[in-house]
């Protein structure tokens, strides 16, 4: 018989010892690049191995003998032809002096960025993010153009967060292009990028965006502290970075905001956020987020105030009763029917009758119905997503009416419940009330409406308990700010919103000190 | 010590889940009870009978040729136990939350056997917002048997006729179950009733026939007002009685009159609001009740000669109709006074807020001193408008 | 980035001490011994009550950022503080648990009749000992989140009352009839015991928050205005159900709700009204187990989250047993029982506190000056 304690303790050891041995490096790599190209391409093969897309061709340097390493799937070959192999054969002719790689450089090469260098790493590294390497004989250093062209999506637009009147562009998965969508709109040079490097086995490049002089330094340090000590080994999704850097605690609400959306990361930067940016993935994550923020969509700016005010009260609205609608009903009809005016009560007695399930399980029953649509209608093929998602919707509800095993006013709260549920812009966020949303019933069903109100207080407390990068997750509502309630539920005109929001601590607090409201000058003369 | 925390969290948890709920009522397994009517029992001090509701029926949709409501009756000796021990016929539990109507019997009212009213006040599914009323004439069980083509519930029926009765022409008291109760306990005020009998044969009004015939063979009617001293029912009165006793509350909005000017000639009146101010005064030795009341009038209907464009006439009509007002008013209250000696009007209540030393010392024969109390009434009628005419058609006929 | 201390801002402690009072005085029916004129022995009991919490934190502004117990510490030294802290961590438990009873027999009659009531404390303290796990920031901030709703629904309830007709202010009159002493006699000791002088509890909740210097201001105006809040409901309370019924109803407020029917549609709404009156319970419920906490870890060193489920559901259970049926329960809440138990920890404990602080803080002040003149 194995000890159990001993057993126990000898697998972490195995555990332990294989995790470093995984994190150790796989071969030894050598330090500088050596001068002849043979042992060039010996490196390169033992680094590369026998892959496919790994592009080598001898050429001739002035009169040296030189070796082009290209990765193809990362770089355009049209253009290595016409900006580099080009220039080459010019060099030729060229006079000794210039014929070293530094002149050269400067002298031929024109809008090309370059690099020399004579680190070998850091030549792979360069030459995985799709830039070409010319290997000189009898040189120690190499020069490594950029030339990238890989294929990218051409941007379009963002398949989520859809608006109606506004800029119709979206991320792409490429992390320059996403980065050039930025910058384009916040054109001052107070806007930094940081390069990460994350994942160990997939040597993802992340960039980390804030605009200096806004951004509350103590949030930048903590981020930068989380994006540090980050040991995964693949990355490829913002999701996954979310997931290792948002606070450690149990909750069913995101604590990060994600988005598609240039404009919207742009204004976020602008209030003083910082926002991540991985490549292969276009959506991009905002740190640190509120509650407030997933009822936010960058329309709301852009159509005037007092239209803006009621959607977004709306939204909240909608919000309440995605998650309460159906443990309301459920706690109604089980057990406090007096609340309902009699006539109303009587039709649903009527609808009622002969239905074998008790109110509560017909309830998880269409819920669950409604869950597993909405997953396929997900993922089904684009052709027949549509049309199955909604007659299937409507065919089982109907038929499951006529059969007498649900009521059609349950049909109508699933319904209700099921749209409001998509009213809220962030996907990940009606997750959450989707999960909350079962509790709340078995809570409705179990104990009523006092069931449902604990329920309530419960996610309430959770949710004031929430912090973000430090920052209370219900911010400005509790604690409450009044000066920042200009954003929350109603959105105050333009001119009106003159400080960023207090909570986020950002060390530049007024956004537009001379703004005014526009109204007409007294005795009508001109102003 | 953790896990000591969570296994303790999780059986308390249990014992929600685990024990059952204790309060859950499934809609298909409770039955609306919409009014209770309550006789003296042969075999029993009361016989208890409701009127559920059969909701299945009520719907456009699922409707058959069935009866809408279901009644039974049952004898016992507190209303409180029947309420509960229905289930010996019915098949659903009573649910009394949404009642609409009580019916009490004459013999019951004259006898004074209201005590049934405390468990209605203390249980918590028994609302404010139903009617009481007296049944003379017939069993209370009987009104609520009759079938009506409009509103299939008896009592539901009752209750929209009553509510409409009191907006309109000020027929019915409308009183609730906290109105009855708190003029049975105070001492200067007595509990009134509307009184409802069935026209027509009893036993045809009950059958679903009745639904669809245009004049039912049997249907309710508000044929009075009941007056009451303590829990004892002492006499009935006629409809106008109530629109006397709703002047003097104030709560009287509208009604007609119709008001003689000539032999065989009448004025209709409608009185669109109406004001009442109340003052009572202890002079004297005895108590002077003051009621003022202001109504603003229409003409509704003229069969009289005057021409009506003339200010004249509104004058005279706007005296006319003050004088008869008051004629009712104060007649009424003498009746009353005379008659039954009962204060159903609350004039002690204001007593004791205006002289409450005086009262304090008599509040124990209150209803002897309302009986030689002076009572003057005085009426300002305003005739405002005569509608789409001016002068009558009959006028022009004569021309 | 700052220290991890615990602090709730002015607004956040203006709106807990409202439904702190708020609690169960609008369940429990107060002052019926004076009859229609309550309202006025709630106004005398009102300022008996301002000058009750300001005399708490004049105590507490002597020593800054001490609370209840250290202030016993300071005037007693440790032994005696020992057992006065005890003292005041039974009261503060047996007060959570009236207010646990309190709020369980209302849902009890009102809303679920059949369910036992110790399912309602215990569900309602698992809840509390949650919030208390999490700590005095999130309680307040749970505050700050449903005051708005409970306020709004409140005063929907008023207006709903309006609408209807139901509010009769001749029931108010004749206004002094008994004269002044049955007025005088429930404005003291019944009103200021409960509820003008259970504020008592925030001694431990008003060292922790911020600017300290305004809580006096803040907690007076908070006091005033439950206070005249209370008198506005209790005269409405006697307006719509008059005196007679007022007197004989268990739950006066929600007797008086009940009455509310409107359009045939907007009926029936009392047990929507317990639902708000929850907030008021769940707050004094909270501070109550927040102050006893508090007293907890003093005694003990331990912190106090640690307590949070064991002393709650030992509260559930006392609760219970309190008393085994109305009748007791209502000998238990009476005039003797708060002459006898609730006096001393109010007023009689912060009396002997108030002499011996002021005396050594006065000998303090001259030893410094001493000190001060010596080296000076």
């Amino acid at each position: 018989m194995v000890n159990p304690a001993e057993w126990f303790h000898r697998k972490k050891k195995e555990v332990k010892a294989t995790v470093a041995a995984s994190l150790a490096p796989r071969t030894p790599q050598p330090q500088s690049v050596p001068d002849q190209i043979d042992r060039c391409l010996e490196l390169l093969s033992q680094t590369f191995g026998n892959t496919a897309d790994l592009a080598t061709s001898k050429i001739m340097f002035g009169n040296q003998p030189a070796l082009l390493v290209f990765l193809s799937s990362m770089t355009d070959a049209k253009l290595i032809a016409e900006k580099i192999i080009g220039p080459l054969a010019i060099s030729k002719e060229m006079p000794k002096y210039e014929q070293n790689l530094e002149t050269y450089c400067e002298t031929m090469l024109r809008g090309i960025e370059y690099k020399i260098s004579n680190k070998w790493q850091e030549i792979i590294h360069l030459m995985l993010a799709g830039f070409v390497a010319l290997f000189v004989e009898s040189s120690p250093c190499a020069l490594v153009l950029k030339i990238q062209g890989s294929s990218y999506r051409s941007i379009e637009e963002p398949s989520t967060q859809t608006i109606v009147k506004g800029p119709k562009d979206g991320f792409t998965e490429s992390a320059d292009v996403n980065m050039s969508l930025i910058r384009r709109r916040i054109l001052n040079p107070a806007l930094r990028f940081e390069s990460y490097t994350l994942g160990t086995e997939t040597r993802t490049p992340v960039y980390l965006a804030y605009i200096e002089g806004i951004i509350n330094p103590g949030i930048l340090e903590e981020v930068r502290i989380r994006l540090n000590n980050m040991q995964t080994n693949a990355i490829f999704d913002t999701g996954i970075i979310e997931e290792f850097i948002a606070d450690k605690t149990l909750t069913p609400f995101p604590l990060t905001y994600n988005t598609e959306r240039p404009d919207s990361t742009a204004a976020n930067l602008i209030t003083g956020k910082v926002a991540i940016i991985a490549e292969g993935s276009p959506f991009v994550l905002i740190l640190p987020a509120t509650f407030n923020d997933f009822f936010q969509v960058s329309e709301d700016y852009y159509q005037p105030y007092m239209m803006a005010s009621f959607i977004r009260i709306v939204r909240y609205a909608a919000f309440m009763l995605s998650l309460l609608l159906p443990a309301t009903y459920v706690s109604i009809i089980t057990y406090h029917h007096e609340l309902l005016p009699t006539q109303l009560l009587i039709s649903i007695m009527a609808q009622r009758e002969g239905i074998p399930f008790p109110t509560v399980v017909e309830a998880l029953l269409m819920e669950l119905t409604f869950e597993i649509l909405r997953e396929a209608g997900i993922r089904m093929p684009r052709a027949v997503g549509m049309t199955v998602s909604i007659v299937g919707g409507l065919v089982i509800g109907q038929a499951a009416v006529e059969a007498g095993i649900i009521s059609n006013i349950m049909v109508i709260i699933v319904a209700l419940t099921a749209i409001s549920s998509f009213v809220s812009p962030v996907y990940s966020f009606s997750m959450s009330s989707r999960l909350l949303r079962f509790s709340m019933i078995l809570l409705g069903a179990f104990l009523g409406l006092y069931g449902v109100i604990l329920g309530l207080m419960i996610m309430v407390g959770h949710l004031c308990s929430l912090r973000s990068f430090g920052i209370p997750y219900l911010a400005p509502l509790a604690p409450l700010v009044v000066a920042d309630q200009n954003d929350v539920f109603i959105r105050s005109p333009m001119w009106a919103m003159k400080k960023r929001p207090y909570f986020l601590h950002t060390e530049d607090l007024i956004k537009q000190p001379r703004a005014e409201s526009p109204s007409p000058p007294p005795d009508g003369r001109p102003s | 010590m953790k896990q000591l925390t969570i296994w303790l969290i999780l059986l308390s948890f249990s014992s929600i889940t685990l024990a059952g709920c204790w309060d859950r009522e499934e809609l298909n397994e409770i039955s609306l009870i919409s009014g209770m009517a309550i006789d003296k029992g042969k075999n029993a001090k009361y016989r208890l009978s409701l009127e559920g509701v059969n909701a299945a029926e009520l719907n456009p949709k699922t409707r058959s040729q069935g009866t809408p409501t279901v009644v039974y009756s049952i004898e016992g000796n507190s209303i409180s136990e029947l309420a509960h021990k229905t289930n010996i016929g019915l098949s659903r539990k009573a649910v009394f939350s949404h009642m609409r109507t009580v019916v009490i019997s004459e013999q019951i009212a004259r006898a004074g056997m209201l005590e049934f009213l405390d468990f209605m006040e203390r249980d918590r599914e028994i609302r404010n917002d139903f009617n009481i009323i007296v049944a003379t004439e017939c069993q209370a069980v009987d009104v609520l048997r009759m079938l009506y083509p409009l509103q299939r519930i008896s009592t539901a029926k009752i209750h929209v006729q009553l509510d409409t009765l009191t907006k309109d022409w000020g027929g019915d008291p409308n009183i609730r179950l906290k109105d009855f109760v708190n003029a049975i306990v105070s001492k200067g005020r007595e509990p009134v009733a509307a009184v409802v009998r069935i026209r027509g044969s009893k036993e045809k009004g009950a059958s679903v026939d009745n639904i669809q015939k245009p004049t039912p063979d049997g249907l309710v009617e508000v044929i009075g007002f009941a007056v009451f001293k303590g829990e004892k029912m002492l006499g009935i009165l006629p409809v106008h009685y109530s629109r006397v006793y709703l002047w003097t509350q104030d709560k009287l909005r509208r009604t007609s009159l119709t008001i003689p000017c000539q032999k065989n000639a009448y004025l209709n009146m409608r009185v669109y609001n109406s004001n009442t101010n109340v003052e009572v005064a202890y002079e004297n030795g005895k108590p002077v009740i003051k009621v003022g009341i202001k109504v603003e009038t229409r003409l509704d209907g003229s069969e009289c000669e005057d021409p009506l464009e003339k200010v004249e006439t509104t004058m005279k009509y706007e005296t006319l109709t003050a004088d008869y007002i008051r004629k009712e008013v104060a007649s009424a209250i003498a009746t009353i006074q005379k008659k039954y000696k009962a204060d159903v009007f609350g004039f002690g209540e204001k007593m004791h807020i205006y002289a409450p030393k005086y009262y304090n010392k008599v509040k124990n024969q209150w209803d002897k001193e309302f009986a030689r109390a002076q009572v003057k009434v005085q009426v300002i009628a305003k005739l405002r408008r005569t509608g789409l005419n001016t002068n009558s058609f009959l006028q022009q006929m004569k021309k | 980035m700052h220290a991890l201390k615990e602090k709730i801002s002015l607004s956040q402690l203006f709106f807990l001490i409202i439904s702190f009072q708020l609690g169960t005085a609008l369940i429990v029916g107060v002052g019926k011994e004076a009859a229609q004129d309550v309202w006025i022995a709630f106004i005398l009991a009102t300022i008996l009550g301002v000058g009750l919490i300001r005399w708490y934190i004049s105590l507490l502004f002597l020593y800054p950022g001490k609370d209840l117990y250290q202030l016993l510490e300071i005037a007693y030294g440790r032994k005696i503080a020992l057992l006065f802290s005890f003292l005041y961590v039974c009261y503060f438990l047996h007060s959570m648990a009236f207010v646990l009873r309190d709020f369980g027999e209302l849902i009890v009659v009102v809303v679920f009749p059949n369910t036992p009531i110790e399912v309602i404390v215990l569900t309602f303290s698992l809840v509390l000992a949650y919030f208390a796990y999490m700590g005095i920031e999130v309680i307040a901030r749970s505050v700050e989140i449903f005051i708005p709703y409970a306020l709004f629904f409140l005063f929907l309830m008023i207006l709903f009352l309006a609408i209807n007709g139901s509010i009769q202010p001749y029931q108010l009159r004749p206004v002094l009839e008994h004269g002044i002493f049955p007025i005088l006699r429930t404005a003291y000791p019944s009103l200021t015991t409960f509820p003008m002088g259970e504020t008592v509890a925030f001694m431990l909740i008003l060292p922790i928050t911020a600017d300290f210097i305004h809580t006096k201001k803040v907690a007076v105006w908070a006091v005033a205005c439950s206070g005249f809040l209370l008198a506005g409901m209790s005269a409405l309370r006697i307006a719509v159900l008059g005196v007679e019924q007022s007197e004989r109803t268990t739950f006066p407020f929600i007797s008086a709700i009940r009455d509310i029917s409107i359009a045939n549609f907007i009926e029936r709404l009392d047990a929507l009204v317990v639902f708000v009156l929850l907030l008021g319970v769940f707050v004094k419920a909270s501070i109550y187990l927040l102050a006893a906490l508090k007293g907890l870890e003093y005694l003990s060193g331990i912190p106090y989250r640690r307590f949070s489920i064991p002393i709650s559901m030992l509260v559930a259970m006392l609760s219970v047993f309190l008393a085994a049926n109305y009748a007791e329960y209502k000998k238990e809440i009476g005039t003797i029982q708060q002459i006898l138990w609730d006096l001393p920890y109010q007023q009689g404990l912060p009396l002997l506190l108030t002499i011996m602080l002021f005396w050594k803080h006065a000998r303090q002040k001259k030893k410094g000056e001493d000190a001060h003149g010596q080296s000076g």
